[in-house]
């Protein structure tokens, strides 16, 4: 063993790794690219229609608001990512449980919290019911969810059809369901609260504690976390039972506030959850990303959804435009990714 | 999605050529009018349906139009129907965010939009309700309503079919739980059972919306389990052609009446050759123009028409057919999507 | 070699529905001493591991560890007792950091409850110490990414986090297949420090100069069956090459490089 054979490795190691720059240091972060594109996104609008209303209180409430009616959805979906697995079944349980309280709360004149829990309940159902197949039939979860979404979209259609004959019936928001998922201060949503509480918790069970290096590793190879010892299993199921509860709690927040149940509610999630969290630096194969990167995203897609509006532009290219964005970031992640493993 | 809540429920994807009328009429803007006045133009935010939905082309040519006409600021800020309660909050914040003279705004979702019309009147901006929300837009302190009332459309479909000799009419609904279908076939049933007929609805599965082909089949199958039905009112002129086609197939052709919501091509010419009896004319386009127009009115004379104005529905059957064809050639999206 | 085997194999058959991959097979694993595994692909190598790895049962035969007979129902339970696999590809996960890949499934926490949390200070001190104890000092940063490791680094890595959890005995399938000349010589050198630590090696490869480069005894597999095992000055290694490869012929195609290689090693 000499030091002059070490030292002839190093330089095969590529770039030195004792003492990057902060900038280089900061763009190594998974969620560098997506806090990149909301901030340039962000000064894009608010350069262009800054003065047109977008940066008004009312302005910056609509965009944080759908940023957070989003985030709390992708948060989640961006964790069961970075451990390797999608649900498309998201958007049909925040329809389903829509229409369980509204059913509850409104049809039956019920008390609201009866339907928040049996909609948090079937909620955990359905992940539970996603992870164990996944985990035990080993087949993709893409295909798996999908058939779960068309499962409980169609069986709630049925149900709801059969007992109240509609699909869409108003909800009643009342006491202190409704303080709790209704509030607003100042147009300012209280989904905003939650998504803030869900974004500290999500970063600190993802970064500083065990079962969020398992989730990272369940990610980025299934075999060699469990030959590791790592549960895979758990984690996975864990997984898609916050992604199901996140949908509930979204689900929830609108049901209390637009006061109407109805199926269809929440579809787009299974696109914009993805989109949020891919442009906010997960990758789709799993094992990178992280949930500050997905708030990003959401926060991308909140302000350009919005943001179209006070050009004056025609609003229906707001898909294009998250379109073009999404496609940007699956480019730079894959070359911030290959920065940060030392191949640029 | 396949689930697609449609606002008004016209066809959702197969008007697929709304998009290129879009990108045609998009920014034919107010910068000739600006120019022409000394004064700052009036600005007003219309907040309506998306122009995906074939409904909506000619309600946002309309609204062009008269902006055009009047030299207004128009800014159009579409609802986005996939998330329609969501999108119908942060489509008025929006508006109000962006202070302008007057807001024409479409109530599809009154418990949602009511408290920001309340808002809106609140920061001084004049309200006036469009096409939806004839129930409440006194109450909310909108200055004026424009639009068609929802259960008329089936009233007058009843009215039409009965002088055809219907007497058990199939009202077809092709977003299921939509309310303002349900209201259209409620319409239809109250009337026709004045009129000594009965009406049952069939509400088609959420998966096949986009599907004419499927939905052709489903109704045929209906058809074979109901052989009592005499005729069919359909709410999206590609559902009547399916119909149609279900009809022709059943070799029950000239047997049962047909009669639709929306105009398009096909269904002009199938009016022109007997296969479907009528189209309802919502008249989407004057939506547009009027709202515009009494907008304008209001925020620069403080004039205004009193209560409702009605826009709709009219009819187009074999009486007034050739006109209504001739505009529908000559003006893209004025009665109805290309 | 006076010192009992920690783990020993005593004519162990495994069939799989009906197809005999290994047949009345014998083995001890000493601390201490390296011993390969040479064989042809096919020869039976990956059954042997998965019987002394907790993974498959035996059909027949019987593994001892510490001289008790045991049977392992899981790769926990061999993992428990000290062995250790470490494969080539699974190894480690390139996206993620050295201490989070040294730690994975063991993470030091601090704090109660609700409040338990990882130790990333403690995770990196650990990696990186235990790095430098395989001579491996040029990885700096617990924090970096185990994807801009060499892939001699990265055998250290899962070699180090196998001993820092308990490992006696350490079974490397492959660690050299598919590295360069400069790589290879550092996992060389990597089974000599683990070797005077005490740990038993059981060191297979298909490479017979990588082999002879490091091993204490040698025991060649052919269709499943032991065909010669021996001490390291018994044989020359074209005897060693000529009875993996059952011809002389080969002996003559292997690169000039790695011979070469070989004679520079200790």
């Amino acid at each position: 063993m000499t030091d002059t054979e070490i030292s002839a490795e190093e330089a095969d190691a590529g770039p030195g790794p004792s003492q990057p720059r902060l900038a280089r240091r900061l763009l190594m972060r998974p969620e560098a690219g997506g806090v990149i594109s909301a901030i340039v996104v962000f000064a894009f609008f608010a350069i262009l229609a800054g003065s047109n209303g977008f940066l008004s209180p009312l302005g910056v409430a609509g965009w944080l608001d759908t940023a957070a009616e989003l985030g709390i959805i992708a948060i989640p979906i961006g964790m069961l990512m970075i451990a390797g697995e999608f649900d498309l079944s998201v958007g049909s349980v925040v329809g389903a449980t829509s229409i369980i309280i509204a059913m509850v709360s409104g049809y039956y004149e019920m008390s609201p919290w009866l339907g928040i829990a049996i909609a948090f309940a079937f909620g955990a159902a359905v992940g539970l019911i996603n992870g164990i197949i996944v985990v035990w039939t080993k087949l993709p979860s893409f295909i798996v969810t999908l058939a779960t979404m068309m499962m409980v979209l169609g069986g709630m259609l049925g149900v709801s059809i059969a007992l109240t004959g509609s699909t869409s019936i108003s909800a009643a928001a009342t006491g202190s369901a409704a303080v709790l998922f209704a509030a607003e201060w100042r147009e300012l949503h209280v989904s905003i609260i939650y998504w803030i509480v869900l974004i500290v918790i999500a970063t600190y069970v993802m970064q500083r504690t065990p079962f969020g290096n398992w989730a990272y590793a369940t990610g980025g190879s299934a075999q060699t976390a469990r030959l590791a010892g790592v549960p895979v299993a758990r984690v996975k199921i864990i997984l898609f039972v916050c992604t199901s509860l996140g949908a509930v709690l979204t689900s929830t927040l609108q049901t209390m506030t637009f006061q109407n149940g109805n199926v269809t509610l929440g579809a787009q999630y299974v696109f914009t959850g993805i989109a949020a969290s891919v442009i906010g630096g997960v990758l789709l194969t799993g094992g990178y990303g992280s949930p500050l990167g997905t708030v990003s995203g959401a926060l991308t897609y909140g302000i350009v959804s919005l943001g179209v509006f006070y050009l004056g532009w025609n609003a229906d290219l707001t898909e294009f435009f998250i379109g073009a964005l999404l496609l940007l970031a699956v480019l730079a992640n894959h070359r911030l990714r290959l920065m940060a493993m030392g191949r640029e | 999605m396949t689930a697609s809540l449609s606002l008004k429920a016209r066809c959702v994807r197969w008007c697929g050529t709304a998009a290129v009328a879009l990108t045609l009429s998009a920014g034919a803007g107010s910068i000739a009018a600006q120019a022409a006045d000394d004064e700052a133009p009036i600005r007003i935010a219309f907040v309506s349906g998306p122009l995906y939905d074939s409904f909506f082309p000619p309600l946002y040519q309309g609204a062009n139009d008269a902006a055009d006409l009047l030299g207004v600021d128009l800014n159009y800020i579409p609802i986005d129907e996939h998330d329609i309660e969501a999108s119908s909050a942060r489509t008025m914040q929006v508006a109000i965010a962006q202070a302008p003279d007057a807001i024409v705004v479409g109530s599809f979702i009154s418990s949602v939009v009511d408290p920001y019309i309340v808002k809106a009147v609140e920061a001084g901006i004049p309200v006036y309700v469009n096409q939806s929300g004839q129930a409440t837009w006194e109450k909310v302190g909108a200055f004026g309503f424009v639009g068609q009332i929802g259960p008329d459309a089936g009233v007058v479909a009843a009215q039409h079919l009965s002088k055809a000799g219907a007497k058990n009419v199939l009202c077809v609904i092709n977003v299921p739980g939509n309310p303002y279908l349900q209201a259209i076939c409620q319409g239809l049933n109250e009337e026709i059972t004045k009129l000594g007929g009965t009406s049952q609805n069939l509400e088609l599965p959420t998966a096949d919306s986009t599907d004419q082909a499927k939905v052709s089949r489903n109704i045929g199958a209906f058809l074979q389990s109901h052989k009592d039905i005499d005729s069919i009112f359909t709410l999206n002129a590609a559902v009547a052609t399916a119909a149609s086609a279900a009809v022709e197939a059943a070799q029950l052709t000239g047997k049962i009446h047909i009669g639709t919501l929306e105009i398009s091509k096909v269904a002009l010419e199938q009016v022109r050759n007997g296969q479907i009896e009528f189209l309802i004319n919502e008249q989407p386009y004057l939506d547009g123009f009027y709202g515009v127009l009494f907008a304008y009115h209001y925020v620069k004379f403080g004039l205004a028409p009193v209560g409702m104005v009605h826009t709709g529905p009219s009819v187009v059957d074999k009486s007034n057919i050739e006109k209504i064809a001739t505009v529908f050639e000559k003006y893209p999206n004025v009665v109805g999507s290309q | 070699m006076e010192k009992a085997p920690v783990v020993e194999l005593r004519h162990v058959t495994k069939r799989f529905f009906g197809v005999t991959a290994v047949k009345d097979f014998s083995l001890a694993l000493h601390p201490g001493e390296v011993v390969c595994l040479l064989g042809e692909n096919g020869a039976g190598k990956s059954t042997i591991i998965k019987v002394l790895t907790g993974v498959e049962m035996p059909t027949g035969g019987e593994v001892l560890v510490d001289g008790k007979a045991v049977h392992f129902r899981s790769p926990k339970e061999a993992r428990e007792l000290g062995i250790a696999t470490v494969y080539q590809e699974t190894a480690t996960l390139p996206l993620m950091s050295v201490a989070r890949n040294f730690v994975l499934a063991a993470e030091p926490t601090t704090g109660r409850g609700v409040f338990k949390r990882m130790n990333m200070e403690e995770a990196s001190k650990i990696a990186l110490m235990r790095l430098r104890e395989l001579g491996i000092t040029n990885v700096s940063s617990g924090e970096q990414l185990v994807g801009t490791l060499s892939g001699g680094q990265r055998q250290a890595l899962a070699i180090a986090r196998a001993l820092h959890f308990g490992a006696r005995v350490l079974i490397l399938d492959e660690p050299t297949a598919a590295l360069g000349v400069r790589e290879s010589a550092t996992v060389l050198r990597l089974i000599e420090t683990v070797r005077v630590r005490g740990v038993a090696v059981l060191f297979i490869t298909h490479n017979a100069y990588h082999a002879y480069s490091t091993g204490d005894r040698f025991v060649v597999l052919r269709r499943g069956e032991s065909i010669a095992s021996f001490a390291k000055d018994e044989r020359t290694i074209g005897e060693v090459i000529e009875l993996m490869a059952g011809g002389a012929e080969l002996k003559s195609l292997l690169s000039q490089a790695e011979s070469g290689m070989v004679a520079g090693a200790p």
